[in-house]
């Protein structure tokens, strides 16, 4: 493994990156009330949550021991017991007898037991509204960066892979979702606890909570140290992980070769080696979480050994109760649950953290095809086909250029043939038209307007393409020809399907137009997915038709099926296809051939033949034996035409 | 979870940890043992407090009970330190047996199953069974232990509480056993949902050209939109299951503690119980609530384990489809016959290959050419054993290579694979990868470099022959990653090459020169070429051509030219693409 190699999925996020916070505040002020709600809740909740071990307190003292009455004094505590005296009618009495006694701590029971439902109120509202409101953050945010993928230019998606892609709207969406759901809240919430349960230590007996908490620090530190151990340890027992699962991939993927020249007992050993390290870091987690878990619980117990050993001098000088007692053993608990849940949390932010910086990664590239500022009014369906190359140069990576200035034009419904070797820059033309990536030189003009002036999304409605591979959508028949255009009824999609003839085979399935589409259109033969490409793009209708025929065998009885739909289709629209059969070369009123990203020659079928250049040769190459095939009836139908 | 513990596999596994187990077991014992003392000695402190014992009583039992706190840690220590230890070895131990046992699995096996099934067979499910056996055996015996040593202390000092308190958290522990399953339930439908989620954007973005063709983002974000809310909607859900959970355990146990407050207090106010007692009662409930959540936990643990090893058990079950023949050790110099060789692919019924008949002397080359989908690559495969030939058709040596033991067959043959396969290593290792003990070897790893026209690319490369590729190195492009693939075979000094259709992804000026080498590298070995260009199979002593499984031309290459056949048809078509290619 290469330590140079930095993989975006090793950044560690920064807890207190604002920079970051302020990137994603937006996404949660819209939720501001609800999360102001959830505040209140938990603010709520922490008070019902602390009265409990003081009315515990006060039962213990004024009902169990008869020392009544506790010490006086005007704070919140003391007023809170004189409230429980008025209450349980214990502070009327003047003879407190046992029956008394036993009355008064009926009463308080009762008041613990409205706590407590009151507790389980607050309680399951606050988690709904925080889960709500978390869920609604993460909704709105990978939507957002959903949309922003989704509208980058073909370039962006070029240079970076769809996996990666998805992990950003999946993974890490959920990553930083922690932060909202189960981090910030609960992080605030913990933050309340712990001032509280310091108030009210401290409102009991200062020196005994003096004394209890003089073994905070130490546990601070042991947190600290172990935390930050545990820390680094998680990152290497992820780093592990992974190269023991890239390697069982690499192996599943790869088997062949590795049996082809013996090498088993060799990945058996790498494979020993990847799991070993790996375990051995799972141990030395397992060491450092085997001696954090038992320190903190034997310092929560030499908390309890304090407040016994420093409370009974304290008893015994009458400054405490053995009810103050009680509390303080409750809320020393309490005390430490809350310091090891923040220290657990941090991990969780921190990941959170790193997705969000990837995330922002992503919202930053601002890789797509600008649309014009100022758009030019769309020219007529007629004027539309009349397409100029002028000069036209273009590159994918800025260094090899694929187009190297080409020129020339199209009249409106002209069809024109491009034909060349593979790498001649075919497609090329394509990309260029329907603005997938923007030219480096020269210009492209529809009806005479620079198409960069021309309003993007109306541009790519107006040039239809029909790409080679025929990419379908996991979605029902109806939805990959109509590609979520509601305007289009059944009628029309049908109609469209039929004048391709992709009708009979859709109507043949199961459920016609409502037939699921499996993943990338699998259970389709090659002849019927291009059937159906063509009766998406003619129900489009558009004015100028781009049309990457593909080279793939098809049957011979599809095939015929296929040339008819394109005649069909090519009717009345300005066609620009890049051809791989004869017949359509014929068809053409012009042919351009490319080569090596160059117009070398131009003419019709008969011209560029007498020609004796590469056209010629092209054509013994890759069509002279469709001849046999299909030549009579197309020459019959070039004779009639 | 008695099954789960009787497994053969599991036991088998687990067996190395044994000793060490029996020390973990008794420091989950004393765990158990120590911390069940805790309360009573709180509720004597409290009592000797309460009693003015005096500031000595009162120290020392406080001292006793600081010893105690510490065993008890002490013994927490060493039963998380062994048993979850135990448990990271065993897992490591399972996994390493399940891919030992991959490595055995025939081509079959993986054309069948997904790599992704495959991936998580070794990873969630090795995970899940380690669960049961780590975190699962050790929360069940102690938290076991110390709900039935607190209740029967419980029952001792007040057995009237008891009862009322433990029926509660009987209902409690009833309930976490109903949902622990339904939650189960619904976070598998939740991470459905988001797979989901996942698949259509890894649709959408590998489509994004058809999108941006017919202008349809919107269209594609409110696809997504609608899948996304509908996820929100199940993780709502199953979050709300969570909560009413945690909500229902949190007041069941408040409610019952002021039960036992009220009741208890009632008896200490009517002197009926000692405070002591009453404050070690209130520990031991309190003890109790949590195991009583854990012990729900810890039995879906076991049962997801069950069902994980289910699946673990059904891959180790997978037969190795090419076994080993009896013959060891036998000299093998290439020299092979194929006799009337039919063979149809599993399930299929057209036979790929219909009555072969091939002679290949030692040191012979043979070509093997022919339309896509004649059968040549079945027939490479075949010769190497990665698919089972017939007995009888295919021989080496004379000898079936069935009856040859797989090493030694394959250690005879080197090849190339049509599908060029890299491991994410370096290109030293890559091309050493038959023979790594020469790895250092520079000089004939610049040879075979050089033989495979790849030297000059390797020497631009940062790091030259310890450059990393793949995943965490550089990328590669086809035509060299095709020319490390020969590089690698030829690295390999075995009598016989075979080069399955290798050069397709090499430039034709490229292809030219790793011909040239070729001449010189089938010198001395039985070469055995699979094309499509017949530019590289001119030089060779036989040119089969395959059509539909048989051989429809044969002869050398003079010859199938005079024959005029599909041989002489292609070779002709081809030669004015190089043409075209020059123009």
């Amino acid at each position: 493994m290469s330590p140079k190699s930095v993989h975006d999925d090793e950044i560690s996020g920064r807890i207190f990156d604002w920079a970051l916070y302020r990137r994603f505040l937006p996404f949660a002020r819209p939720q501001l009330g609800a999360i102001m709600a959830s505040v209140v809740l938990l603010l709520l909740l922490a008070v019902t949550t602390m009265t409990a071990p003081l009315v515990i307190r006060w039962a213990i003292d004024n009902c169990f021991e008869g020392t009544r009455p506790g010490p006086e004094g005007d704070n919140l505590l003391a007023d809170f017991n004189r409230f429980l005296g008025d209450f349980s009618g214990l502070a009327a009495e003047v003879e407190i007898d046992a029956a008394d006694r036993g009355q008064a701590l009926g009463m308080v029971s009762l008041l613990a037991v409205a706590l407590g439902v009151l507790t389980f109120v607050f309680r399951y509202l606050q988690l709904f509204i925080a889960n709500r409101t978390g869920q609604r953050i993460i909704y709105d945010l990978r939507r957002h960066v959903f949309a922003h993928v989704e509208t980058r230019s073909l370039r962006f998606f070029d240079t970076n892979p769809v996996g990666r892609l998805v992990t950003r709207v999946t993974s890490d969406i959920e990553a930083l979702a922690e932060l909202f759901t189960s981090g910030v809240d609960v992080v605030f919430y913990d933050l309340v606890m712990l001032g509280l349960t310091l108030g009210i230590l401290f409102g009991i007996n200062a020196e005994l909570a003096l004394y209890s908490l003089a073994l905070v620090p130490f546990v601070g530190a042991w947190s600290f140290f172990f935390k930050r151990e545990a820390q680094e340890l998680f990152r290497e027992v992820r780093s592990r992980v992974t190269r023991q699962n890239s390697f069982i991939n690499e192996s599943v993927t790869g088997m062949r070769v590795i049996q082809l020249f013996r090498n088993e007992a060799r990945a058996n050993d790498r494979f020993r080696l990847w799991s070993r390290e790996l375990r051995d870091s799972h141990v030395k987690t397992v060491r450092n979480f085997s001696l954090f878990y038992p320190g903190i619980e034997f310092f929560s117990g030499l908390g309890a050994a304090v407040v016994l050993l420093v409370g009974n001098g304290l008893l015994q000088e009458g400054s405490l109760s053995i009810g103050d007692m009680f509390a303080f053993w409750i809320l020393l608990a309490k005390f430490f649950e809350p310091l090891r849940q923040i220290s657990e949390k941090y991990n969780v932010l921190q990941s959170a953290m790193a997705s969000g910086e990837r995330i922002v990664t992503i919202l930053d590239n601002d890789l797509r095809i600008p649309d014009a500022g100022n758009p030019a009014p769309l020219p007529s369906r007629d004027e539309l086909g009349r397409i100029e190359f002028d000069d036209v140069r273009f590159s994918y990576d800025g260094e090899q250029e694929v187009l190297k200035g080409i020129s020339f034009k199209v009249a409106p419904g002209e069809t024109i043939a491009i034909v060349g070797a593979t790498g001649a820059g075919k497609s090329s033309i394509i990309n260029v038209l329907g603005r997938f990536y923007d030219i480096s030189g020269g210009s492209v003009k529809l009806g005479g307007v620079d198409i960069r002036e021309l309003p993007k999304y109306e541009l790519r409605r107006s040039v239809g393409i029909v790409l080679q591979e025929v990419f379908l959508f996991a979605d029902t028949i109806r939805e990959n020809i109509r590609l979520g255009d509601e305007s289009f009824d059944d009628e029309r999609i049908r109609e469209a399907a039929a004048r391709v003839y992709a009708l009979p085979f859709i109507e043949k399935l199961e459920k016609g137009l409502d037939h699921p589409v499996e993943e990338r259109g699998a259970t389709f033969s090659l002849g019927e997915k291009q059937l159906l490409a063509f009766a998406r793009t003619l129900a489009h209708d558009p004015p100028v038709l781009v049309l990457d025929e593909a080279t793939a065998n098809i049957d011979t009885e599809t095939e015929h099926l296929i040339q008819r739909a394109l005649e069909r289709l090519m009717e009345n629209r300005t066609v620009i296809v890049i051809a791989h059969r004869l017949s359509t070369i014929k068809r053409a009123d012009r042919i351009i051939v490319m080569h090596h990203g160059e117009i070398r020659e131009t003419g019709t079928h008969a011209q560029l033949l007498a020609a004796d250049g590469i056209y010629r040769r092209l054509y013994e190459l890759q069509y002279k034996n469709q001849e046999g095939s299909e030549g009579k009836s197309k020459d019959r139908k070039e004779r009639t035409a | 979870m008695i099954d789960f513990l009787r497994n053969p596999l599991v036991r088998e596994t687990w067996a190395p940890e044994r000793r060490r187990f029996r020390i973990a077991l008794a420091a989950m014992t004393g765990r158990g043992i120590f911390a069940l003392a805790l309360p009573y000695l709180v509720g004597r402190t409290i009592g000797a407090i309460h009693a003015r014992a005096g500031a000595d009583e009162v120290r020392q039992l406080v001292i006793v009970l600081g010893c105690f706190t510490l065993l008890t840690a002490f013994c927490q220590f060493w039963m998380r330190w062994l048993h979850i230890r135990s448990s990271r070895d065993f897992e490591a131990r399972l996994r390493e047996r399940l891919f030992r046992h991959l490595t055995t699995l025939g081509y079959g096996y993986f054309n069948r199953a997904r790599t992704g099934d495959i991936m998580s067979r070794l990873t969630a499910d090795v995970e899940a069974v380690r669960m049961g056996m780590g975190p699962g055996i050790m929360h069940l015996y102690q938290t076991g232990t110390m709900v039935l040593g607190a209740i029967v202390i419980m029952m001792l000092s007040y057995w009237q509480l008891t009862l009322l308190a433990l029926l509660p958290l009987a209902m409690i522990f009833l309930f976490i056993r109903r949902l622990m399953p339904v939650l189960h339930q619904s976070s598998l439908a939740v991470q459905e949902r988001l797979g989901s989620l996942s698949a259509l954007a890894q649709e959408s973005f590998s489509g994004s050209r058809v999108v941006k063709a017919f202008a349809r983002e919107d269209y594609e974000i409110g696809r997504f939109d609608r899948e996304a809310s509908r996820y929100i909607d199940d993780s709502m859900s199953m979050a709300m299951a969570r909560a009413r959970m945690h909500v229902v355990i949190e007041v069941m146990a408040g409610l019952v503690s002021i039960a036992v407050l009220f009741i208890g207090g009632r008896a200490v106010i009517d002197a009926r119980f000692d405070l002591a007692d009453f404050v070690s009662f209130f520990g031991y409930f309190n003890m109790l609530i949590w195991p009583m959540v854990a012990i729900g936990w810890t039995l879906a643990l076991f049962e997801r384990a069950k069902v994980a090893l289910g699946r673990v058990e059904t891959l180790l079950a997978e037969k190795p489809a090419i076994v080993d023949g009896p013959r060891r050790n036998v000299e093998l110099d290439g020299s092979w016959s194929i006799r009337d060789l039919r063979f149809s692919h599993e399930g299929a019924g057209k036979p790929v290959l219909d009555g072969l008949d091939i002679e290949i002397p030692a040191g012979r080359s043979l070509a093997v050419v022919g339309p896509t989908g004649c059968g040549k690559s079945t027939l490479v495969q075949l010769l190497g054993r990665l698919l089972d030939p017939p007995t009888g058709s295919i021989l080496q040596n004379g000898i079936d290579v069935r009856d040859l033991a797989l090493s030694d067959l394959r250690g005879s043959v080197t090849m190339v694979p049509q599908e060029t396969f890299l491991f994410s290593d370096t290109i030293r290792a890559n091309i050493a990868y038959a023979r790594p003990d020469l790895a250092q070897d520079e000089e004939a790893l610049r040879r075979v470099a050089e033989q495979a026209q790849v030297l000059e690319a390797i020497e631009a490369m940062p790091a030259g022959f310890d450059q990393l590729v793949g995943e965490r190195g550089i990328t590669l492009s086809g035509g060299q990653k095709q020319r490390i693939a020969i590089a690698r075979a030829l690295f390999n000094p075995a009598p016989t090459l075979i080069l399955d259709d290798c050069l397709s992804a090499v430039d034709t000026q490229t292809e030219e020169h790793i011909l040239e080498h070729l001449i010189e590298i089938m010198k001395g070995r039985t070469t055995i070429i699979v094309a499509h260009r017949l530019s590289s199979v001119l030089h060779c002593d036989e040119i089969v051509v395959l059509r539909d499984g048989r051989i429809s031309e044969r002869g050398s290459h003079a010859e199938l030219l005079r024959k005029g056949g599909w041989y002489a048809d292609t070779y002709r078509r081809q030669l004015i693409e190089e043409e075209l290619e020059a123009a």
